[in-house]
Order: structure tokens, then sequence, then C-alpha cells
């Protein structure tokens, strides 16, 4: 059976979160004083969330609170765009010259295949040697693109998750509960 | 982790890989933009239709095209006559001289002479019945010298009188402001007036009728102006007949039809609470829960409000009145809703006024020209949309060169593009004058407000062209000292967290940017 919602002295927020991300948005919104008070599964995806908080609706500084917790929900979305695009020059580049290196492989090989005359082996020799340049360059280069995105993500990572700190810390004091332990509401 | 409740529906599989770790309620209303696109789309083929009819008489009829061209020569020597301003002017004489065909018809259909004519007569027959009603403060004594000019404007324009004895209370959130107005309306014994622009469905809706009905109970006469287009897809047609059947009378403002007309463009912008002619209020907030921020829009939103107590109330209960008997067509008599409230000790001067298209001239302007005019030492301003005339820029202009510290807060979040890239365009021609430019980070500012070291204007106006010549809207003029130290405190906070302005210059040399910017600066009057 649904509990009541009493509005005038709550207030209420869904917030659609990844299942894997839970513990981290219950720990960031128990700062803004919010409490997780109902988990639903969501309608249309299995890897997501909905989880009702509830505070009260009077408390100190509202207006700070609400304007930190737009500051803390970019954080986390900046967080979850990095994880999510987090090699993605690496799988571009990648792919690119996947692609460039199979074109100039088949193309040499079918050149090969199909005719039998000198200028064609000069030419299939060229763009055989072309893809195992491709395929070197390849080898050497992404490991090192992979490393640089790797240090810049945990470098990005770092940053939100310190400006996350610093928000939920100025968010604790202006609760005026800097030890946690608001009330649930029921 | 607490059990999770699972709702009765099919396993589901699908994973989503969109980027986000948290996303707040953002539901908008698919059924209301689908009602609202449908109207546009009839409009917009009605326009269509027009313009086709007028081609196909140009073709048929070769004495259509000398006549067409006559008379949208006429027109072009009536618009430069007029009171438009330049910039409405040269694009209006070039929409007529180039689409002469149709452009006339457009134009008589949309000039507020002809099309608001037979309105106008019916505002100022209700404005005289109302006029007088109360007496103009005597401000010779009143120490701020700047203000009485401002003050003076008012009354003879409007019958908005001045008080020395009501307070006024600023709300620098839309969550602050409704929670005084529901415990103002919770005390009220007589009446309730409530006049927005947009009323939508949701959690402060709900808190609001919840009051209200019981109110009515009470015996308590609740009244309720929505204006039909702004609140067009956000309040259900269940929720108005709920409201009427609570015993709340509810009028809609400027009903949309699916017909083409550019009457369509006068909106109630207004945003007035009066509760027993004692208490009012007036902001930029509207009654949806984006304002509180309960629904996320556009990141944070910021907004203002102002509590009017005592009996400088009584002007917007006599604006109120006269825009519910222009709607209902039912005589008023306002003398039994007036002179209700207790006088206060208060440290300033209190103007409530109104403005609208059924006065000649633009209130709205006007008395932010005047404000702006008597700053020396600061001017600040925050707004949603910054559109304004030539007046008002060379104002900002002239103060900034003359040493006025001059700032102008905008949304770092737009909730329109096109018109966030004509304010941001508008703002950042000014910087070359030394007006200062701030966006509020992650947030969409929703205030109306301009501040100077004398004064301050809080209120429902954008300072934009809508605000200035097509909407109704209303505000607070006052000098009171209390009120100037908390706006300014809002605005340094604000500042803040915003960020300036820096990269115009570097923008401004791109050869895209230009042409988007001039793009814009001509359509900017329609917008």
């Amino acid at each position: 059976m649904e509990t009541k919602k009493n509005y005038r002295e709550f207030d209420y927020q869904t917030i659609v979160a990844k299942k894997d991300k839970v513990d981290e948005v219950i720990k960031r919104y128990d700062c803004l004083g919010w409490k997780a008070i109902e988990f639903s599964e969501h309608d249309q995806y299995a890897n997501l969330i909905e989880i009702e908080f509830s505070r009260k609706h009077f408390i100190k500084n509202k207006d700070d609170l609400q304007l930190l917790q737009i500051y803390i929900e970019n954080d986390l979305n900046q967080i979850g765009k990095a994880e999510k695009y987090k090699h993605s020059k690496t799988t571009a580049l990648g792919l690119l010259l996947g692609v460039f290196l199979v074109c100039l492989l088949t193309s040499g090989i079918s050149l090969l295949c199909l005719m039998n005359t000198l200028t064609v082996w000069i030419v299939s020799s060229v763009l055989l040697f072309l893809a195992l340049v491709s395929g070197v360059f390849e080898l050497i280069y992404l490991p090192k693109v992979y490393r640089k995105e790797k240090v810049a993500f945990s470098e990005k990572i770092e940053k939100f998750n310190a400006e996350l700190d610093v928000a939920c810390a100025k968010a604790k004091d202006l609760t005026g509960e800097k030890d946690g332990n608001n009330k649930e509401e029921k | 982790m607490e059990t999770i409740k699972k709702k009765n529906r099919a396993h589901n599989s699908i994973h989503s890989d969109a980027p986000f770790t948290v996303k707040v309620r953002t539901e908008s209303n698919n059924l209301g933009a689908f009602k609202t696109m449908f109207v546009l789309f009839l409009i917009f083929s009605q326009a269509a239709i027009l313009i086709l009819s007028s081609l196909y008489f140009h073709a048929l009829f070769g004495g259509y095209t000398a006549i067409t061209l006559g008379i949208s020569l006429v027109l072009c020597i009536y618009v430069l006559s007029s009171e438009f301003h330049g910039h409405a002017k040269a694009v209006w004489i070039i929409f007529l001289l180039v689409c002469f065909g149709f452009g006339w018809i457009f134009f008589l259909m949309s000039d507020k002479n002809i099309l608001f004519a037979r309105s106008r007569r019916k505002y100022q027959k209700i404005f005289l019945q109302n006029k007088n009603l109360q007496q103009q403060t005597d401000l010779s004594s009143h120490e701020n010298v700047e203000i009485k000019t401002a003050c003076q404007y008012l009354f003879n324009t409007g019958d908005f009188v001045s008080y020395t004895n009501s307070k006024t209370t600023y709300y620098p959130s839309g969550a602050q402001f409704f929670d005084a107005v529901l415990e103002e309306i919770e005390k009220a014994k007589e009446f309730v007036f409530i006049e927005y622009y947009i009323v939508a469905n949701g959690i402060l809706l709900d808190k609001f009728l919840s009051v209200l009905k019981e109110k009515v109970k009470q015996g308590v006469d609740v009244r309720l102006i929505y204006d039909d287009m702004g609140s067009h897809g956000t309040l259900k047609r269940r929720t108005k007949k709920e409201i009427a059947k609570a015993g709340i009378k509810i009028q809609d403002f400027n009903r949309m039809v699916p017909i083409f007309n550019v009457a369509l463009n006068l909106r109630d912008h207004r945003k007035i609470v009066i509760v027993d002619g004692k208490v009012s209020f007036t902001g930029g907030a509207n009654l949806a829960d984006e304002y509180t921020n309960e629904k996320r829009m556009h990141g944070y939103w910021k907004d203002a409000g102002i509590k009017v107590e005592g009996v400088a109330t009584d002007n917007f209960t006599i604006a109120f009145l006269s825009q519910w008997q222009f709607l209902t067509k039912q005589k008023i008599d306002c003398t039994p809703f007036l002179s209700k409230a207790e006088t206060f000790e208060s440290d300033g001067v209190v103007v409530p006024f109104v403005t609208g298209p059924h006065y000649k001239n633009s209130i709205a302007q006007n008395i932010f020209s005047e404000v702006i005019s008597n700053s020396k030492e600061k001017l600040y301003v925050m707004t949603p949309y910054f559109i304004p005339d030539e007046t008002i820029t060379n104002l900002l202009k002239c103060k900034a060169k003359a040493g006025v510290d001059v700032r102008l807060i905008l949304p770092g979040v737009p909730d329109k593009k096109f018109v966030y890239d004509a304010s941001r365009n508008y703002a950042e021609k000014l910087m070359d004058s030394g007006v200062r430019v701030f966006t509020f980070t992650h947030s969409f500012v929703h205030s109306k407000i301009v501040l100077t070291e004398n004064s301050a204007i809080v209120g429902s106006i954008n300072m934009d062209l809508r605000s200035f010549g097509q909407q109704f809207e209303s505000a607070v003029l006052t000098d009171s000292h209390s009120l100037l130290k908390d706006v300014n405190e809002d605005f340094e906070k604000t500042i803040r967290y915003s960020e300036e302005v820096t990269d115009y210059n570097k923008k401004r040399r791109k050869l895209s940017y230009r042409i988007w910017a001039g793009l814009l600066h001509l359509i900017s009057t329609f917008m």
C-alpha cells in the first residue's frame, strides 16, 4: 500500500539513476538533506532505477541547497559522460585505422589475385606495404592514445569527485547537519 | 539498499546507454505540446492560404498589383509617422515593400490601433470608471527626489497611487515566494484574487487548490485569471472543471483559437495574488513546479518576488477587478474591495502598477527608462530575455560611459535558443560601453529586476519588446531601504555564482556569428 504523501511538511523528488551508481547518488543527495524512501524499477530500461527522496519542506538555506543540488547533479552527470566516452578517441582512431588497414589489405590482395602484370604487382606491393605500416603505426600509437585518455579520464574523475566533495561539505554546513541523520519521513 | 519495489510490467531487458548518471523529474505534457503544435499548424495553414490567395489574385487581376502596392506605400508612410520604435519601423517597411502582395493584410491585422481599438475602448471605459478611487500621496517632503518623477508618471498615466504607509518584503526565490503566498492565503477571510500567465498541474497547484477549496468552503471569494496561451498544455481541462466545481471563479484570458489572428499575440503575463485587499504579491514566478525547482527545467530556476502589505495593495486590486470586468463583461464596483489594509511604518515609497497594450504608451518601457536615467552610482538588471529598444539601449550605454556601475545578469542555461542568442547579442553589444554582462552558471534566471542605488522595480516585466508592447504586466516600484538592501544582496550573491562574459570580441570576429547576429537583430522585433 502506498504511503500518502504529506506535501505540506515534506518535499519529494524522483530521480532516475543508473543502478551501479545508486549508492553514490544516495550518498550525495544525503548531503542535501534528501533521504531515499522508495526504489522502483524503471519503466523502460533494466539498468536504470527510480529513487524517490523526501526532505522536510521548511529547511534552512533551501535556495542554496537547491542551487548546490544542480552543481552536484551536473558533476555526477559529467562523471557519467566521462565514463561513457572514456576511450572515445582510442575507439574512433582504432576503428578508422582498422578500416583503412582492412581496405589496403583487401585492395592489395584482390589486385594480386585478379591481375598478374608488373604494374599490378608494384601497386599491390605498395598497398600491402602501406597496410603493414598502418598496422605497425596502430600497434604503437593506439596504446599511447589509450594511456593518455586513461590519465585524462582519471584526472577528470578526480576533479569532479573533488568538486562533489566540496559541494557536499558545503551542503552539510547549510543543512546544519554535518554528521548526517535527518529523520526519515514515513 | 531498501527493497526494490517492482512495478507490474513485463521484464525489461533493454539497457539505456544514455550518458547521464542522474536525471530529475522533467516530465512534460506531451498531449499539451501536441495540441499546441496542432493549433499552430492550423494558424500557419490559414496564413499560407491568405498568402496563396493573394498571389492568385495577383495572377488573375493585373490591377491588384497596383492596388496592393499603393496600399503598401500608404501604410509605409503611416508606419514612418507612427510611434513604433525605429527598429520595428524598419522591419515593417521592408516587409510591406518586399511582400506588398499580402504584407498589408498582415500589418492591418497586427496593428494595435486597428486590431485592438474596440478592446482598448472597453478598457478605457473601465479605467475611467475606476479613476480617482484613491488619492495620490503628497511626496513633496519625500527625501528621495529621483523617484518622485517616476511616481508622478505612474499616477498621471495609469492612476497608480504612490504610498508611504505600506511595506514590502523581497523573496529571492520562487520557493520562498510561494511559501509566503500560501501562508497569507491560509489567513484569508474575504477574498483571494489570483492572476497568472502560467497555471500548471503539479505539486504547487495541488497545494494551492487544497488551500483555496478550504477557503471557498469558508465563504471566501476566490477568483482566478489565467492566460490561455501560457497555460495551454499545462493546465488540464479536467483541472479547470475541478476548479470551477469547487466554487473558485475561473476566467481564461484571450482564449487560443485555431484562427489566424495576430491578437493571439497579446497575452496576460501578470503574476498577481491579492489577499483580502491587505496583502498582495507579484514577481517573476508562475504557478508551476519549475518555479520552485520541484521540477527540473534548464538547471536551477532563479526567480524573485515581492510582497506588498498595506493600502498599496489597492492598486493591484483595482487592476485585477478591471481585468475581471473586461473578461466577464460584468460591471464591478471596486469600492467594497478597497481600503481594507492597515497602515505601516514604511521606509520608502511603494507603487504597485500594471501595464498593458491597452495603454497608449508603454508604461513598462517608460518607467524602466525613468528609473535607469535616475541612476548615478549603480544599475543592476536581472532579466531572462534582453531585447530592448534603442531608448533603453542608449540609456544603458550612456550610464555605463558616465561611470555608473551597470551590470546585467542573464541566464546561463537558455530556455529558448533563438531568444537567448538574441539576448546575448544585444547584451554583448553593450560591453563596448562598459556594461558588465554575467550569466548565472547552470541556471535559468527568470527574475525581472531593475535596481539602482535609489529605487528598484520587481515584477513580471522582462526587458524585451514583448513585455513593453504586447503583454499585460505587473510590478512594484519602490525605494524602500530595506528592500533595496535585500535586492542588492541577492544581486551580489547571484553574481558570485555567475560567470562574466569576456569572449565577446573573439566571437564577434567570426563571419558566421556576424551573419547570425544580423538575422536575429532583424527578427527580434517579433520575439
